[in-house]
């Protein structure tokens, strides 16, 4: 692994990252904001305001999908009934999707039949052969990841180098919101990994919690990031923290949560919105200042990447759990 | 409560109590099997029997094998055991389409895929909705069984034809044929 980088626009000839291992491609969205026309920046967010609720003590809170419009999930060129390919991707349990205008991320569908937020999804019929040599079909599902509406998918087209999450993994998800990343999260875990999502505001934990009955591998954790000893009944040790709080005191949030549950050497995915820490600074030095903090909580930063074209200033650090080193 | 004699409840106990000791020994089983190797090789299990401290306390993610699938060629159970490429010539063709996307659309410009068809790869048809706007659906005249085809469709051969002849137009006007034909038409009408 290369030493700790921070990578500017995508685009870039790729510095650092591991070669080897087949690469699926970045995602290779063509272009920013292509689907529909009707989509700018940020589409399907409905405009760059804070998104309140999230994770800590938050504002008002936001109610399911929000946004005036646009995204109505998947890109534009894939309209229903089209014909795509899935391959897999360069990342363990998360596919490419390719179709005869644009390409997609996917993850396969944990509850067929069943679009969470109105996502599109992609069938497949799958011949099986049986033991005494017939065959019968079954079907399998991906539902389309929207890197507008997730800032993991966001990371994964913006060819972050390793998200740690794989299949089986069991991953702590502070700022859960309304579940729509972690629905896809809990697809790319799959049914032997575990998803403890947490959210505070109320009101978007009722649609988390609705999105959970139905998929066995997530846990609804509606409390406070800020008291972890809260949810330390529920929760065991994990892998992975992903934490999309937009709150100034971020980096304690998630030293706090590590420190109670992730294992040694366990991966930290810190998405880090510049205007919420401090909107006076320059966004660069913001994420230089977190980065520093999550250094003196014993997180060894590995990479930084920028959510451009998917968000304004935001920008995804991700790093090593190193307790006691 | 009262309906239980008391040997019945002892056989109980006694019952539950090898059921949590034998649980605990599959568990056990299991977290090495886990720490030491990717499963489906017990020699290596078993030539790591007894496993450091440390390594038996942290817990290394391991997807789980798809009983029916195992022994097939597939992408593994990190990919969900994504099958391997069903090699048709339609595929084949939908393939090298795909690579030439930028060609078809010069306006989008994507990443260059490789030349050959990917070794693990599934078809599928995005579903429809009928919560869709009729935009994102295609119609029924307009779905087709390959990717080509559903391109072709979309494709315009017209216009690609009637650009070309527009830059022939102005790249001929003021030339010696041009001229001539100027010159001819002229005459004509003498």
């Amino acid at each position: 692994m290369a030493p700790f980088t921070a990578r500017g626009g995508r685009g870039g000839p790729g510095g650092g990252r591991g070669g080897g291992a087949p690469r699926g491609g970045r995602g290779g969205f063509s272009g920013r904001g292509s689907a529909n026309g009707v989509r700018g920046r940020g589409g399907g967010r409905g405009g760059f305001g804070d998104r309140g609720g999230r994770g800590g003590r938050g504002g008002p809170a936001r109610g399911g999908r929000g946004g005036r419009g646009g995204a109505r999930g998947g890109p534009g060129g894939m309209k229903g009934g089209a014909k795509v390919v899935i391959e897999p991707h360069r990342h363990a349990g998360v596919f490419v999707v390719r179709g005869g205008k644009e390409d997609g991320i996917a993850t396969r569908n944990l509850t067929p039949g069943e679009s969470v937020y109105g996502e599109k999804r992609i069938s497949v019929d799958e011949p099986v052969e049986n033991d005494d040599g017939t065959t019968t079909t079954t079907k399998v599902e991906y539902r389309l990841w929207n890197p507008f509406r997730s800032k993991l998918c966001a990371a994964i087209a913006g060819g972050a180098d390793d998200i740690y999450i794989r299949p089986g993994s069991r991953v702590l998800y502070i700022g859960a919101a309304s579940g729509t990343s972690v629905s896809h999260v809990a697809d790319l875990v799959g049914p032997t990994g575990f998803v403890y999502a947490v959210e505070f505001s109320n009101r978007s934990g009722r649609d988390l919690i609705a999105m959970a009955a139905k998929r066995p591998n997530v846990v609804p954790i509606v409390e406070d990031a800020r008291q972890p000893v809260r949810y330390r009944m529920v929760v065991p040790m994990v892998d992975v923290i992903f934490a999309d709080v937009a709150q100034p005191d971020q980096a304690r949030i998630v030293a706090m949560n590590a420190n109670w549950f992730l294992k040694q050497g366990g991966g930290v995915l810190i998405s880090i919105k510049a205007n919420c820490i401090d909107s006076t600074a320059p966004a660069a030095e913001v994420f230089a200042s977190e980065v520093q903090k999550m250094r003196a909580e014993s997180i060894k930063p590995k990479f930084q990447l920028t959510l451009e074209p998917f968000e304004r200033d935001h920008c995804l650090v991700a790093g090593i759990y190193t307790r006691g080193e | 409560m009262a309906n239980f004699a008391d040997n019945d409840i002892q056989e109980l106990l006694q019952q539950a109590e090898q059921r949590l000791s034998g649980g605990r020994i599959v568990a056990k089983e299991a977290s090495t099997a886990s720490t030491a190797k990717p499963a489906g090789e017990e020699d290596a299990v078993k030539a790591v029997a007894a496993p450091t401290p440390e390594l038996a306390q942290v817990r290394v993610p391991q997807p789980k094998l798809d009983a029916q699938r195992k022994g097939k060629n597939t992408a593994g159970a990190d990919w969900f055991d994504l099958p391997k490429t069903d090699m048709t010539p339609e595929f084949k063709r939908d393939w090298q389409l795909l690579r030439m996307r930028n060609v078809l659309d010069p306006k989008h410009q994507r990443k260059n895929l490789r030349a050959s068809a990917p070794v693990y790869s599934q078809v599928g048809k995005i579903i429809a909705s009928p919560m869709d706007p009729s935009s994102a659906r295609l119609g029924r005249k307009e779905r087709k069984q390959t990717l080509l085809e559903g391109v072709m469709v979309a494709h315009n051969d017209n216009k690609l034809a009637g650009k070309y002849s527009d830059i022939q137009e102005r790249k001929r006007s003021g030339r010696k044929a041009f001229y001539k034909s100027v010159v001819s038409k002229r005459r004509q009408r003498n």
